[in-house]
């Protein structure tokens, strides 16, 4: 039952949606403000992350808000953006990803699954 | 002796920590591969010791010698920390720039790194152990 609830709260909870919609905005329009580097930068992550997201993705908005804020941060600080990613942003964003729910998660989830629902548990599974 | 020194390639830049010992010059690259399990623990341990920031982690990081550990890896840490309820936040403004989360260990927090030193001594003397050949 509360896996119901989930899903409908996760697709058809219309309001909340809306309110994410619209925060998902505002966050673009302060995205779209910082330097010129950063701005590339977060835009190339965003793309990146969403390539990596399973479900309905939600989970993966308060962490790009988050990022924002970072860059934000840097940028008042007069860092130069890979400054504060490192030269290698993809391995950063490997990092941010582990706290969302991703497609690769959800694969390795079912292939454990399987392996322990034809191994049984305590098969060391 | 420890110290950093930064790399220019045609490609891109970084900074890499150094060790010179009696018998030379050591460059330590790629050092954040092996820090990736500890850093947490580092974190962990800097934010008990007082309520701090993120860029100032960092900071005290580099202070250490860790030169090749960048404000992003301490982030992605701290939001680490902050989904695993092992830290306290408070949002405070500050001078220049968006409001700044400060971080304090709460109890599960204190626990964590407890567990982290713990681990971490018993990962140190085996380690130790092997290189030294004892059994």
């Amino acid at each position: 039952m509360s896996g119901l609830l989930e899903f409908f709260n996760e697709y058809f909870n219309f309001k909340r949606i809306a309110r994410e919609k619209r925060e998902y905005k505002q966050k673009q329009e302060r995205a779209k403000a910082l330097p010129e580097d950063y701005c590339y930068v977060y835009h190339k992550i965003q793309q990146y992350m969403w390539s990596y997201s399973g479900g309905s993705g939600m989970d993966m908005l308060p962490i790009l808000a988050d990022l924002l804020d970072l860059f934000e941060t840097g940028a008042a600080e007069g860092k130069r953006v890979l400054d504060i990613t490192g030269e290698d942003v993809a391995a950063f964003c490997d990092e941010l990803l582990r706290n969302a729910k991703t497609y690769t998660e959800n694969r390795r989830e079912a292939l454990n699954r399987d392996i322990r629902k034809k191994l049984g548990k305590g098969n060391g599974a | 002796m420890c110290y950093s020194v930064l790399l220019y390639t045609s490609s891109m830049h970084y900074r890499i920590s150094v060790i010179q010992n009696s018998k030379g010059v050591i460059l330590l690259d790629d050092l954040t591969e092996m820090l990736k399990g500890v850093l947490e623990g580092c974190v962990l341990e800097i934010i008990s010791r007082k309520q701090t920031y993120g860029y100032e982690i960092t900071r005290q990081l580099h202070a250490l010698g860790f030169m090749d550990v960048v404000d992003g890896t301490v982030y992605t840490i701290l939001v680490r920390l902050e989904k695993n309820k092992l830290v306290d936040i408070e949002t405070k403004r500050s001078e220049m720039g968006p409001p700044r989360k400060f971080f304090a260990l709460n109890d599960a927090g204190r626990e964590e790194l407890r567990r982290f030193w713990a681990k971490w001594e018993f990962v140190a003397s085996k380690i130790h152990e092997l290189k030294e050949g004892q059994r």
